[in-house]
This record gives structure tokens, sequence and C-alpha cells, in this order.
């Protein structure tokens, strides 16, 4: 690598930094480190398309001066950059208004999660990115319609980073792992199905059963050549695919949950806790210590708060909100451990202001797929919802994407052009199944797929 | 420009091809982001730059991309050493070997429309304007929670080649989004305003930030009263948003060539009639909005080309693609300059620049009487669209038609959705009000691209999905 500095190196170089910034007089410093490099391999139709190797390093420092705060960041690894970002954070801090509450943390201990970084995944060779990219495109070259890739890619990912702040925080995390995202487009003649995408996130390559993987997006890509558009479908009843049960259930219960949009009066749930809030079988829980749930899994979280478990619904009942330090501070709480820099690109980039679940679990429950099929007269699943949802009332509506019409408890036909829409708070307590197989959404979250009542589905003709 | 050592990156070259590469290509970047939100009182601030280079290589017919953020020579030999390892390790397994269409070798600089700098207007000044726009919700008895944020992208970039390309340019951007969140009686609803361009500081004189903090409040305020809309196919009038992302995501999409080659609507069809002839949807590399330039503004793409006004549809017929050189070269068409990467890390993918529906001749009025009975949607929220042209948009705001006339009737977050060329081939009517803003939207085809969108007014038939 080109960009690789120790580990060592970087902790000196924070502390270095946090002390310039206190002779400076600010109050409070924090120096986060960043360093990510990944390898991949990319496919483009049926083919391999090209290889990349990306890398980068970056710092950013966030500054408490007085009750403002300021916050800059580069990607170089030198004393006299990072002292000039640190002027810039300084010079923001001095002209930011005043924010009672702000505070960094103090040193919590945290346990080292195992098996985030594994030696499966370092020693893994660009040869043998592209033999598994292979292996995933065979059953879309062998299909009976034309099925094509576009950006799609299997990455292997190495990162690492620190935490070091004048309360007395160090903290040093190296991960690693494996992962695949696959766009589909599947074409017969004239006629052009709805794309398909799945992903796979994981610390064991061997985990990762790959033909199969290739096998049900190219037979998803195929279904979707045979979609019809239904005049009419008389049912209120969705089962709700993996990826549906991220958006819109996920991210409206993550929206209510976090604690920001609590004390902003943002969330639909702000008046809820200890009330009934879903069905007495759904649960769930933010995980983030167990280093099988994917890419959700760290021993602490962006501010240096050692993470946990913690109980967000129990038997229905609203049990925790999820806090990172400033809300915790303005509402008299302890951090969960649960502050997010950014949800996309490089971490170092932003702030610690975001608020999200480590690892949601979703408790199973006592059916098997066929099982949860298996009373519905008429009903729909799908896969992806394409669409608005507002997260102050959970109201969502939009296109119901990859969807099967179900009849007398099978999948019969494929769908579109059907629109579904609902509320998130009722919803919840209208769940009348789940399976007990739980699989990753997004990469980080853990589901049953749900049966669910009382959604008002409608078609386009 | 003199914001990079280009002798550099010439020395570079020259060790790519003594490795054995065909094609050498390297792109620098300086990107400085500055992005400051104030909600409900508490200021999140980020400030500072990104810079780094990408080396991609044509090893025998196989590309290799090695991307670092260290910019002195020994990495850049580094770099190169590695983007030949990485087209070497493909280059066996490819089933055809990639050859780039010919393109104009260019020496040339640019940059994008200001009238003053962004930065010579203070962090503070900025902070200030932000914290005082919000004192206009005040006014505003049930907006509970606001939120503005003003983004600032400052993104010098140097493109060379071994076939002798040497560009630069500098691109500013300033964006503004403004929420506000009402609750009446136990209902919440959201009002949302945003504005993005490629410009300087006049942007503040353009859109002053208390102005279009007013506006989201005042949306907040009526939206909570609103209800949902009816769902079912109806006449609808779309305003330049709307029409704006119908022809990015929902048509745009389709005719990117990489796309196309992966199957979608558009492959096949160029000459073909594909909607209402009176259709003719352009991307272009810049865009006059009525005050202001388009925020896709992009002279030169990523791979050095001189970026060309493109019209993908004309009068109805199917007439280009969009393309990189690769894509170019399979399909046997031009270069269009639609090879773009968001940071020195991505490799240049076809995407678009400015991409709009050109205005008709019909005034407002004619359009609400040509609708008689329908809504006119306004204010983009969000927008998907599908390989097939499956799409939908939420919009925010959505007032009834009736009788030929806009009535005051209002419906909250109506959702539409449709076929996209089925849609442009039941046009009731294109309006002679042409505009520009897609926002705050960036697009999000594997890594984020700043595009802008717009058009006129446009009268169609479409599914609206609202809830209820």
């Amino acid at each position: 690598m080109t960009t690789e500095i120790s580990k060592e190196e970087m902790l000196s170089l924070s502390h270095k930094t946090v002390d310039y910034a206190l002779s400076k007089k600010a109050d409070a410093v924090e120096v986060f480190s960043f360093m990510n490099s990944l390898t991949q391999v990319m496919t483009e139709g049926q083919s391999i398309a090209n290889e990349r190797l990306k890398e980068e390093l970056g710092f950013s420092i966030r500054i408490i001066k007085g009750d403002s705060e300021g916050f800059s960041y580069c990607n170089k690894s030198d004393l006299e950059s990072l002292k000039a970002t640190a002027d810039d954070a300084l010079g923001i801090a001095s002209v930011a208004p005043s924010n009672p509450g702000l505070r960094l943390p103090k040193p919590s201990k945290y346990k080292q999660i195992s098996g985030i970084y594994t030696s499966s995944v370092a020693n893994l060779t660009i040869d043998e990115l592209i033999e598994d990219a292979k292996t995933i495109l065979t059953p879309m070259i062998e299909a009976t319609v034309d099925v094509r890739t576009n950006l799609s890619s299997l990455t292997k990912q190495e990162e690492w980073y620190g935490i070091v702040n004048s309360q007395g925080v160090e903290a040093f995390e190296k991960s690693n792992n494996y992962a695949g995202g696959f766009f589909v487009v599947p074409r017969e003649g004239e006629k052009v199905g709805s794309f398909v995408f799945d992903d796979f996130f994981t610390h064991d390559p061997k985990s990762v059963d790959l033909t199969k993987f290739g096998k049900e997006l190219t037979q998803r890509a195929v279904r979707n050549i045979s979609a019809i558009a239904p005049s009419k479908i008389e049912s209120d009843t969705v089962v709700f695919q993996k990826d549906s049960m991220f958006n819109p259930i996920g991210i409206v219960i993550f929206q209510a949950i976090a604690a920001h949009n609590v004390l902003q009066q943002r969330s639909m749930w702000k008046d809820k806790l200890a009330d009934t809030v879903a069905i007495q079988e759904f649960s769930m829980v933010d995980d983030s210590l167990n280093s099988d749930i994917g890419g959700g899994a760290r021993s602490f979280d962006d501010e240096g708060t050692a993470t946990k478990q913690t109980s967000i619904i129990k038997d229905g009942i609203l049990e925790n909100f999820l806090f990172d330090e400033l809300r915790a501070s303005k509402m008299n709480a302890t951090s969960t451990g649960n502050s997010w820099r950014s949800l996309g690109g490089p971490r170092f980039m932003n702030p610690p202001s975001n608020i999200f679940p480590n690892a949601p679990i979703i408790r199973g429950g006592d059916q098997t797929y066929e099982e949860l099929l298996e009373d519905i007269k008429t009903g729909i699943t799908f896969e992806y919802f394409s669409g608005s949802f507002r997260a102050e009332n959970g109201i969502f509506s939009g296109v119901a994407k990859g969807a099967q019409l179900i009849e007398n408890g099978e999948l019969t036909t494929p769908l579109v052009n059907v629109t579904i829409g609902g509320n998130i708070l009722g919803l919840l307590m209208n769940i009348t199944g789940m399976t007990k197989e739980l699989e990753c959404s997004n990469g980080f979250m853990r589901t049953p797929k749900i049966k669910v009542k009382g959604i008002n589905i409608s078609t386009q003709n | 420009m003199d914001f990079y050592n280009q002798d550099l990156l010439v020395k570079g070259l020259d060790e790519g091809e003594k490795l054995g590469a065909d094609y050498v290509e390297f792109r620098y970047q300086d990107k400085y982001l500055a992005n400051f939100m104030y909600r409900d009182g508490e200021l999140i601030s980020t400030t500072g730059s990104r810079e780094g280079i990408c080396t991609r290589v044509l090893v025998d017919g196989s590309w290799g991309l090695a991307a670092t953020s260290k910019t002195d020579q020994e990495s850049i030999f580094k770099s190169v050493k590695n983007a030949v390892k990485m087209a070497q390790g493909s280059a066996s397994h490819k089933d055809s070997k990639i050859s780039l269409a010919e393109v104009d070798i260019i020496e040339d600089e640019a940059i994008s429309p200001r009238k003053i700098h962004l930065k010579d207007i203070s962090v503070e000044e900025k902070i200030q304007k932000l914290i005082d726009s919000t004192k206009v919700v005040k006014d505003y008895e049930f907006v509970k929670s606001y939120m503005i944020n003003y983004n600032e992208v400052i993104d010098k970039r140097m493109v060379v080649t071994n076939e002798g390309t040497r560009v630069e340019w500098e691109d500013m951007k300033p964006t503004v989004i403004a929420y506000c969140v009402a609750i009446e009686e136990g209902k919440m609803a959201s009002g949302y305003t945003s504005w993005s361009h490629t410009c300087g500081a006049e942007f503040f004189d353009l859109h002053p930030l208390s102005q279009i903090m007013d506006e989201s409040a005042d949306k907040a305020t009526r939206l909570v009263k609103a209800s949902l809309p009816p769902s079912g196919v109806a006449s609808l009038l779309l305003d330049h948003q709307l029409v704006g992302v119908l022809a990015h995501e929902a048509v745009g999409h389709t005719a990117e060539a990489d796309l196309v080659q992966a199957g979608s609507f558009t492959k096949g069809k160029l000459g073909q009639k594909v909607c209402d002839e009176r259709i003719s949807l352009v991307d272009s590399p810049t865009l006059k909005g009525s005050n202001w330039e388009g925020s896709g503004w992009l002279p030169f793409d990523d791979e050095g080309v001189k970026g060309k006004k493109t019209y993908i549809i004309k009068e109805g017929i199917m007439n280009s693609y969009m393309t990189n050189r690769a894509f170019a070269a399979e399909l046997g068409v031009e270069a269009t300059g639609n090879a773009r990467a968001y940071t020195f890390r991505d490799e240049p993918i076809v995407r678009m620049r400015n991409t709009y529906i050109e205005a008709g001749d019909m005034s407002l009025e004619e359009l609400y009487e040509a609708i008689g009975e329908g809504f006119f949607l306004c204010s983009l929220q969000n927008g998907q669209a599908d390989s097939s042209s499956e799409f939908m948009f939420g919009a925010v705001e959505c007032y009834a038609i009736k009788n030929g006339e806009l009535t005051e009737e209002l419906y909250q977050n109506p959702v539409l959705t449709g076929n996209a060329f089925e849609v442009l081939s039941n046009v009731i009517g294109i309006g002679n009000n042409f505009d520009t803003n897609l926002g705050a939207g960036f697009c999000g085809k594997e890594q984020p691209a700043k595009v802008d969108a717009g058009g006129p007014f446009l009268a169609v038939k479409a599914m609206l999905a609202g809830g209820n």
C-alpha cells in the first residue's frame, strides 16, 4: 500500500494534534483517523470488466471551545497538515453558536470483538476474486434469457480507525471483510424486466455459497421477464422480504428511535417509551458485539464509546431510544454507543452527528416461509420498496418491486405496476406471521420475513 | 491554473508506457467541501479537502485502476505499477478486449461561471446567514422543528493522458436545503425547499436563505392541514422539478451506454419512435436556467473529452445514447463526454450532466384547460426508476385542477408512478415555461454525481398513488 502508516504512528500523530489544539486554547479535542484499502473486481455484462485498487488515509479533528464546536478534515498524514486542520476546526468553533451540552466521551472499557479481522479475508488473492466473480456470472451465461450485470463488484476491504481525545479516550480497531453487490438486468427480445439486486457481506469468505447466490439472482431476473401488470388485487395482505424489511420498515423505525429525533419532536414514537408499538411477538435488539451479524459489528462507536447490546422493542413494548454523547448529555441519559460519522463515503469526512443502530436484529417467529404463506388466500410479496415515506408519521407509499402474487398459499405470478401504501405504526400492530429464519438485509440488519394485513394494494391498470 | 504540478503526472505517463500500458491516464483531484447544518439551534459543520490521484491504464485490452491519496512522485510511480498489475490480472479473463473511441486531443482549461468566489464570503458570515434565516420560523405557530443546510464544493481537476490530453478545470457549486416540520392537533407534515447551481456567492442574492426557510415553513404549515391524495390514473400537470426527474431518472438512465448494453429499454431503439413527437430530451454539459447555470456543468469529462450537447430523444425519435470512450467504441458511436467520477477513488462511468425536456408552446392557462379535471404536482421529494423505465416519484404538494382551473384544494405527498415512455407517449400538453432546479438532488448510480435537470411544465396521464 502507498498510504499505510502504523497504528503507533497514527496514535502518535493524533496525540500530538490533541496537544497542539489544547495549546491553542481548545477546551476539548478529538482526533479521528481512518484508513481504507480495497481491492475490487468489477463485472459488466457477463464478463470481468476490470480490477481496482483504492487506498485512502484521512484524519478529522473535532474541537469544543466553550459551548461551541468546530470540525475539519484532511486526507494527509503529516503533522503540519493536521495542525492546519486543527486551526480550521478552532476557527469554526470560535464562530459557531452556543450548543449547551456538548462534551466528548470519557474512556469506557471496550472489549475488542474477535472475528472482524480474519486471515481468510486478508489472504484472499485477486485471482480468487476473479474466480468467484466467474462463479456468480455462470448461471447468467447459461440462462435462457439475456441476463447481464451492470456496475457489479466483489470487494475485499480492509480498514482501521482510531480515536484519541483529550478526555483520555484512545481506541483502535482493525477489520476486514469480503462483500459483493450485483445489479442485474434481464431482457428477452424487446421485453425488459425489472432489475434485481443482491449483496453479501462476510468476514468468512467460505460461508457464502456463490453458486447459489448467482443462481438465485438469475432466477429472480428471469422471473421478472414474465411479470404481468394486474388489473386488480383484492387483498390487503403483504409479505415483506428482507430488503423491504429495511426500506421502508427498518429506516422508519431507526429514525423513530434516534434520540435527536425524539429530542426535536420529529420521532413518531417520541411519547411512546414503555408503550406498546408492535404485536407481542415483535422484538428488536441492537447488538454490535457479534461478528456474525455483518457490517455493524464494532467494539466502540465513532466517538470512542464502547458499544453494547441494547433492547429496542421487547415483546412489542418500546424499551429504549439510541443515544450519542451529545443527546445523552441533553436528555440526562447515557450514550448507547450508537454514534456514526456517516452512512456512506469515507468516515473521516463527517462529524459524529448521526445516531443509527449498529446491528439491528428482529427476533424471528415460529414459521417456515411455506407456513407463512400457507393461509394466504390472496396476497402479494415483494422484494424492494421504491417509494416515499415520512419518518415523522410513518406513512409510506410507492411501488412494490419484484412483486409476486400469492394465491392459496402458493407464489403464482410475478407482478409489475403494483403500488402499496400504509403506515408503519399500524403495520407493526398488524403483523400476522414471521419466519423463524433470519436473513441479512443491506449488510447489517438481521430480519425475518413478515406477513402483514391492512396494507393498501393498488394497481396501475 | 496552477493547483498541481502537471510534470509529476507526465513523468508517470512515461513510467506507465515503460511498464507496457497502451493507454495511461491520470486524474488529479483536490476537492474542498464545506457543509453547515443548523438544526433546531444546533450547528453541525464540516470543512475539509481531499486530494488524490487516480491512475487508469489499458493493457492488452483490459483496464486497471489504482487510486491513492498520496500525490508525490514516488506514490505516482507506485500507483502506475499497481494499475498495470491490476490490468494484467484481468486481461486473460476478459471475453473481449476494450478499445477506446477516437476523440479530439485537447489542451485546455475552464473555470465554472461565477461572479463572486465562494471563499470571498467568510465562514463566519455564512454561519450567521444560516442562523439569521431561521428567525422567520417563529412566525409559524405550528412549525416545531427546522433545519437549514448550506453546502459548498470547490472541485479542482486535471486529466492527462499519454495521447496528449492536458485539461484542467475548477468547478464551484453552492447548495441549500431548508426543511420544517409542522405539528397541529397530532398531525405532522414537512415542508422542503432546495436550490443548487453552478455559481459563486451570488447564490445568496439569487436565493436569500430567509426566503427559502420561509417557503419551507409555509409549506409545512399548509401541508399539515392537507389530506392524502386519492389514488388512481389521472391527468397530471408536473412542475419543472418533476419533469426534470422524469427526464433524468426514468428516461436518461435507460440511454446511458452501460445500461443500454446491459439490456435497458432503449437498447436497439436508435432511430425508432419512442414517445410523442413533441418531446425532445437533451443532456448537455451546460444549461442556462432562468437566471443561473445548471449544477451539472461539466466542460470536460473525466476522460478529458470535451462535453457535447446530446439529443437523446429528438421529436419523439430515439436519437443518441450517452457514452464514455469504451462504450462509444463498442457501440460504434461518438464519445459524448459523459464519463464522470465523483472522487479520485472512483472510475469514470457513464453519467448524465444537465438533462431536460425542451419547452413547448402552451401557456399555463392552456395547460390547466387541457387537463380539465386533474392535479398539479410540484416540489420533488425523491425519485427512482428501473431499467424498464418504470418509475416512482414522490412530490411534496398536489393541488386539484377542476373545470380547467387550478384550485387551492391541497393534498400532501403524492406519489407518481408509471412507465416513462408510455407516459411520454400520452402527453396532454407541453408548457412554454422552461426552468431547471434539481435542488440538492444527486444521482446515485454506484457513486454520487451532481447533476441538474428540468424542463417546462408537462401535462400527462399517469398513476397517482397517494397512500389513501
